[in-house]
């Protein structure tokens, strides 16, 4: 386990019961060894030989969540020193200068340290060499390694700024400032506001190689390089304190501790211990290695230790009674997320007369390639039935909701009126990028730059040296020119060049059309391949009310489900030279009489098939349609009443394996029962096994789920259920009735359903 | 009970003639008549602005769509509807366009190029438009993705705005056993 790597937890108890056991261990080393000794330590680090400095190496200590415990720098700061001692001999003595100076959380350490003295513990005696404590949320500590946001392994990067995280914890006043200057609290609180994730924060430190005496005797004479140890040159810190754990508790009631809390190390893959039966012995006795982390200290020695969650779950059959209330709790979630879903689909087919109904939403998504004479285009469109089609609303017994039905009957429409927009070049297919246009630099189709710049200036001087030379020379011919190429399009400005790219109107209309198909569309040849078409006409507004049409087109529907893209090609009816100059000049010379003889005219005369011969036409732009296109048949089950067939159909399916793996528990329990009782007490019963078994004590009907979420966990009673908050069915043989409760309710449920349905 | 997940990417946008700061409104707007309950996701949001590009240049915005509905019913289906925007180095914000398809029914990946157009209005609008950056709005944009019976947009003047580009990948589940096929 990495000591860097922080651990995720998810609370499910409150963070008061967090209660934590840190073990710190002294390997090697130690104030009194390397004072005694010097470096003697170096040879001999074997636990054997340092036995003698051991004595008080393992220091256990029970840590609750933000449970204060004081560190040898606030004993030593904090205590009362000499002359408050004698203060404190009479108990009524106002100690309001010692609050005055130091701020709320300061003087409240301050006054808890004054109670111990007085309750008869002085403060100054728990000073150790190895101290656990610990820094709680209102404390403001930050660690070092925090404030040292180098991220690369440049010694140049020293800017804290790469590191936001350093940055927002360093920002965070350390109340625990050497001179007495101690910021106000309400720069604590506002700093705990500014926190990027609003977390409650603790450290679990040590502070080792404390140098006792020192620390005793600066603090009873409140001199602060006594407590520090001064500079570094006279000896640097008196102790050195370590962070062994930080845990920090998210709004969200996610636990995040670094390191994670010590476990049971599994067996390495690659290189694992021998098993040998010494070891497995060892094993069985001492139990299994723990997680542990070492650090070292400056002086030199060496600690290890471990933090483990006193309240984690560590025997198996709390384990799996966790795992069965996770599984009814994922049990009773999907249940209500079905219930929530309830059971409807609405606009069905409801009788066999309709074959299909047929859902197009469509799209008059845009228009190319009819040219930009300065006027709107627009379109509209008509729907043209065959006959026998119908509007699906128009179908009796069709169940809709209980809601009026939608009437989206949109047989006739228009679009706005669209002024174009000139797009890039289209890319070719082989040069495809990823949005369908090229990248083209605009250098290529335009004039920018310095082209521009020279076309400007020639027409500048050409225009001031005709001035200057007057009508004699004809040099002005020349500007007249380029001001009239410029007129005509190819202009020196950076726009897009109107000759090269295609106008494209822009329309995005919506429209849905809900039809019911013929009876017998399947079988009667005159309707078989009948579908109903949109018509369209694409005309132009231009200036004095000018009507000009643009193109006319259809589009025959597809019956087949899918999405379609549709380029619907146009032309336009064109007559002689006098309708041309009607139809400049005054507009809406020639049009169609019948939309629909754009496809199949309504009367054709009597002839047997279509010709449009003699009927003279151009081609002028297209018109791009998006069809969406569902077919909805009646569902292909009629045995069930078809409002929940889909549901009901996977619930059967879901309850039979349910039968099926209680009937497999039973014979299971059969059969172990038949194998004998001794044989079973002998041998182990795995954990599938217990589990299965307990299913098949507790079980789950989704039945009694309604019933139970409103009745909040009541205990159920009952031998080695009594834990669990919901209902337990009596042991035994019970499953078979039970089952049949749930049968019965889920025959009542269906019934309800289906009048719910018909409301 | 039949679901429909749309999983998606506004990729971006081309041809506007906003030089710059374009960003884009989404909304996946559904029918009124049936109550289509979302089951996660977002059905509405706000893609970033891209800052940088051109006149005519294309702008990636790269926003996630990530919807789960109930149907209901096959009337009403999900469109999707676009507002683009463009916000100049002043904060303030111009219409760009406004644009709508249907999202596919058929389950599977599709590209869809979004057609945008914005109001135009008249002579002295588009000269206030020109000065002040001010285009007419439509009073209620939910016209946009939906039509009325009866009503026309005919008389709207309008002009055609850029492209808007959307990939949108279409689940369904349990629709086969209503007997919809698509």
């Amino acid at each position: 386990m990495d000591p860097a790597q922080p651990f995720y937890y998810h609370i499910c108890d409150p963070m008061q019961n967090l209660s934590l056991k840190v073990t710190l261990r002294r390997i090697h080393g130690g104030l009194a060894d390397s004072k005694k000794q010097g470096k003697a330590g170096k040879g001999k680090q074997t636990k054997d030989k340092n036995k003698e400095n051991l004595q008080p190496s393992v220091l256990e200590k029970n840590v609750q969540w933000q449970e204060k415990v004081f560190g040898p720098r606030e004993i030593a700061v904090l205590a009362p020193s000499s002359s408050e001692r004698a203060d404190l001999r009479s108990p009524r003595t106002p100690r309001s200068k010692a609050s005055s100076t130091s701020s709320l959380g300061d003087s409240d350490y301050k006054e808890a340290l004054y109670q111990r003295l007085r309750d008869g513990f002085d403060p100054l005696e728990e000073v150790q060499e190895a101290m656990v404590f610990t820094y709680v949320d209102k404390d403001g500590f930050v660690p070092k390694s925090t404030l040292q946001p180098r991220l690369t392994t440049s010694n140049t990067q020293d800017d804290p700024t790469f590191n936001p995280l350093g940055l927002a914890t360093a920002t965070m006043p350390m109340r625990q400032l050497p001179k007495g200057v101690l910021p106000d609290s309400t720069n604590a609180m506002k700093s705990h506001l500014g926190r990027e994730a609003p977390f409650k924060i603790m450290y679990i430190m040590a502070a080792v190689d404390c140098d006792v005496e020192s620390i005793k005797e600066g603090s009873l004479e409140k001199n602060n390089d006594s407590i520090y140890g001064g500079p570094a040159a006279i000896g640097g810190p008196r102790f050195f304190e370590k962070v062994l754990c930080t845990i920090k508790l998210y709004s969200n009631n996610t636990m995040e501790a670094t390191p994670g809390f010590s476990e049971e190390e599994p067996e390495d893959e690659y290189n694992p211990t021998f098993a040998s039966s010494h070891s497995l012995q060892v094993r069985q006795s001492e139990g299994p290695k723990t997680t542990t982390f070492r650090f070292v200290t400056p002086r030199g020695s060496v600690y290890e230790y471990a933090i483990e969650n006193r309240n984690a779950v560590e025997s198996i059959v709390s384990t799996e009674r966790l795992l069965i209330e996770e599984t009814y709790r994922d049990q009773r979630k999907v249940q209500e997320r079905r219930n929530r879903r309830g059971n409807f689909f609405f606009g069905k087919p409801e009788t066999d007369d309709v074959p299909y109904f047929l859902h197009s939403n469509i799209e008059i998504v845009s228009a190319e390639g009819f040219g930009d004479e300065g006027g709107y285009l627009f379109t509209e469109y008509e729907l043209s039935m065959p006959n026998g089609w119908c509007f699906a609303t128009q179908v009796t017994g069709t169940n809709w909701g209980g809601r009026t039905p939608p009437d989206e009957r949109c047989l006739t429409g228009a679009t706005h009126l669209a002024r174009p927009a000139y797009l890039k070049p289209k890319s070719s297919a082989e040069a495809g990028k990823a949005f369908g246009t090229t990248n083209i630099p605009r250098g290529e189709d335009t004039m920018g730059g310095l082209r521009s710049q020279f076309f400007g200036l020639t027409l500048f001087f050409t225009i001031i040296a005709g001035m200057l030379l007057g009508e004699a020379y004809m040099i002005w011919l020349f500007g007249a020119l380029l001001m009239v190429g410029a007129v005509m399009g190819v202009s020196p400005t950076g726009q897009y060049d109107h000759q090269l790219s295609d106008p494209v109107y822009h329309f995005g209309y919506p429209t849905n059309i809900h039809l019911a198909a013929p009876p017998d569309i399947h079988t009667n040849p005159v309707v078989m391949n009948s579908a109903p078409t949109l018509l369209f006409q694409v005309s132009s507004k231009h200036a004095f009310q000018r009507h000009i049409i643009e193109g006319y087109g259809y589009v025959k529907i597809p019956t087949t489900p899918g999405t379609y893209e549709i380029n619907v090609k146009m032309w336009v009816p064109r007559g002689g030279i006098r309708s041309e100059m009607r139809n400049f000049f005054v507009g809406g010379a020639y049009r169609l009489h019948d939309l629909r003889s754009i496809e199949m005219p309504s009367d054709m005369g009597g002839a047997t098939f279509l010709s449009k011969f003699g009927f003279r036409t151009e081609k002028s732009g297209s018109l791009k349609v998006r069809i969406n296109v569902v077919t909805h048949r009646k569902p292909l089950d009629t045995a069930d009443d078809g409002s929940d067939m889909g549901n009901s159909q996977t619930l059967n399916q879901g309850r039979s394996t349910v039968d099926d793996i209680l009937s497999r528990v039973r014979t299971n329990r059969n059969m172990a029962a038949s194998r004998g009782g001794k044989n079973q007490a002998t041998t182990p019963i795995s954990p599938l096994r217990r589990r299965s078994q307990m299913m098949d004590k507790f079980t789950f009907s989704d039945a009694d789920v309604g019933t139970q979420g409103s009745a909040g966990g009541e205990g159920g009673g009952g031998g080695d259920g009594g834990a669990f908050p919901y209902k337990t069915a009596p042991s035994g043989g019970s499953t078979a009735d039970v089952l049949a409760k749930v049968r019965a309710r889920r025959a009542a449920r269906n019934n309800k359903g289906d009048n719910a349905d018909t409301m | 009970m039949a679901e429909l997940h749309l999983l998606g990417t506004i990729l971006g946008c081309s041809d506007f003639k906003e030089p710059s700061g374009l960003f884009c409104k989404w909304k996946i707007a559904t029918g009124e008549s049936y109550d289509w309950q979302t089951l996660g996701g977002e059905v509405s949001g706000c893609t970033q602005v891209d800052a940088l590009g051109g006149e005519g240049t294309d702008g990636v915005w790269d926003h996630p769509i990530d919807s789960h509905f109930v149907i209901p019913s096959m009337i009403g289906w999900p469109r999707m509807r676009v507002e683009v925007w463009s916000r100049d180095s002043g904060g303030s914000n111009t219409l760009c366009g406004y644009g709508f398809c249907n999202i596919p029914t058929s389950p599977g990946l599709h590209d869809i190029d979004i057609a945008t157009w914005v109001p135009c209005g008249g002579i002295h609008e588009r000269l206030c438009s020109f000065f002040l950056g001010m285009k007419p709005h439509l009073k209620d944009p939910s016209i946009v993705a939906h039509t009325r019976p009866g009503e026309s947009r005919f008389g709207l003047k309008c002009e055609s705005s850029g492209v808007v580009y959307l990939q949108i990948e279409v689940i369904t589940s349990n629709l086969e056993a209503q007997g919809v096929c698509c």
